[in-house]
């Protein structure tokens, strides 16, 4: 019967409505890391595009550095953050949701993965997200 | 009381063991169920440190039973009689440790305005919503403790065992925490992020409120205090009912009542024992089978010193 009152299906609901704004104005306020390499860029051009298609929106980029970026994600001033390298061990993973690894970078002291960033709690948004870029991870 | 567990209760307590043995096999499949599906939730997080916790009752109790059956020695003549008081000690200290952890991690999480992440998994292929197997788990660490809960609360009022009574509690807690768990994961599915840590902190004031109150107990036994009722920091029926009928043969004389373990032992000061041997269960007020209660009558004859007794 809870599970009947939450309403069935399987998508959750954003708590600041990111989704639905992003579905409504065809726009995804994109946080763009500058100076990532051309392999990576390529990666996470294949899963915003997969997004674009499946919301019918565009990205609209703000360029800038990583943490600052991360900042404006968490305030709710971007939708998303592309070409940032994280550590697997990254003290962000608490503050913003890193989605899955889309390219690993093995070096002697240690592992970076690039990661498509969202905020944290806006689920729906968030699983969209993930989905799109497990998909695009199997694309030839 | 020297010889450990009344010969009585001897029944009780070894199906009061056994059913601890089955508490913490369930509690620790419950925590593996449960840190499983836990994700950033809080009131997941929440629980989960609620069931590992809640394993300090039951092992205390083991312990505690083992020992209260060795017998008296030379470095302990009273024997162990008083190992239960310490155990409930430990066992109101974790539950009230697990109330305010609680309580300040969702009054953190809620401050500092922490939305969960929930997203998917995928199962067989199949894409799910985190939340579900989140329910699903808790629906489990629900139905656990319930049935141990509901077996343990009956043979701690037999056994009048108050760390089987906390630890009887610390279920309720459990099962509790369980059902806020459900609201918080269906409150982040609507998209009421602070349903989460509002579920865990109202579930934390109640856990805590039970700490307190065993912990009262617990401290009021420590010192001496008189025996206490096994759900409240209130003086227990049958030591008012005792003190009213010690207070009756003996008029004059001062009635000390305290709690050894499960066991009441009365002194009884400015008054001599009316005969040579006395036989304690002739003193209990209430049901005979209960009247292992009374473990213990010691006398403390009028101090002349003191000028108690009429002419010195």
């Amino acid at each position: 019967m809870l599970l009947c009152l939450a309403g069935c299906g399987n998508m959750p609901k954003d708590p600041e409505g990111t989704l639905d704004r992003i579905r409504q104005e065809h726009v995804i306020r994109v946080g763009r890391v500058e100076g990532g390499s051309a392999a990576d860029a390529s990666d996470w051009r294949r899963v915003l595009a997969r997004v674009e298609a499946s919301t019918g929106a565009k990205p609209v980029f703000q360029p800038g550095m990583l943490e600052p970026l991360l900042l404006d994600l968490e305030a709710g001033k971007l939708d998303l953050v592309v070409g940032g390298r994280f550590d697997e061990k990254t003290p962000w993973k608490t503050r913003v949701t890193l989605g899955p690894p889309i390219a690993k970078a093995e070096t002697p002291i240690g592992t970076t993965a690039s990661h498509i960033v969202a905020r944290n709690g806006e689920n729906a948004w968030i699983m969209l997200v993930q989905r799109e870029a497990k998909a695009a991870g199997k694309e030839p | 009381m020297r010889e450990g567990i009344p010969d009585q209760l001897q029944g009780a307590m070894r199906r009061a063991e056994r059913l601890e043995w089955w508490s913490i096999a369930w509690t620790i499949s419950v925590i593996v169920v449960m840190g499983a599906a836990m994700g950033s939730s809080q009131t997941m997080k929440t629980a989960w440190i609620e069931d590992c916790l809640s394993l300090i009752p039951p092992a205390v109790f083991l312990i505690s039973a083992r020992v209260e059956r060795r017998p008296a020695n030379a470095r302990f003549p009273n024997g162990f009689a008083r190992v239960p008081s310490l155990a409930f000690v430990i066992a109101a200290t974790a539950l009230t440790a697990l109330g305010s952890t609680l309580l300040v991690d969702s009054a953190m999480s809620l401050v500092s305005q922490e939305h969960a992440t929930v997203a998917a998994v995928h199962i067989f292929g199949k894409e799910i919503w985190l939340g579900w197997i989140m329910v699903a788990a808790q629906v489990y660490s629900i139905v656990v403790p319930v049935v141990l809960g509901w077996l343990k609360l009956p043979l701690a009022k037999q056994l009048n065992d108050k760390t089987l009574f906390t630890d009887a509690m610390t279920q309720k807690a459990n099962w509790m925490t369980g059902i806020a768990g459900i609201g918080g994961v269906i409150g982040i599915r609507l998209g009421y992020w602070w349903a989460d840590a509002v579920a865990a902190g109202l579930i934390s004031l109640d856990i805590l409120n039970d700490g307190i109150r065993a912990l009262r107990a617990a401290s009021a036994e420590l010192v001496d205090g008189a025996p206490r009722a096994l759900d409240s920091d209130d003086i227990a029926e049958d030591a008012s009912a005792l003190h009213a009928v010690l207070d009756a043969r003996f008029p004059g004389a001062e009635i000390h009542l305290r709690e050894t373990g499960r066991v009441i032992s009365a002194q009884i000061v400015g008054a001599t024992p009316p005969d040579d041997t006395l036989d304690v269960r002739d003193y209990w007020p209430g049901d005979p089978d209960r009247a292992w209660r009374l473990g213990h009558i010691s006398f403390v004859p009028p101090r002349s010193d003191r000028g108690d007794v009429p002419g010195n």
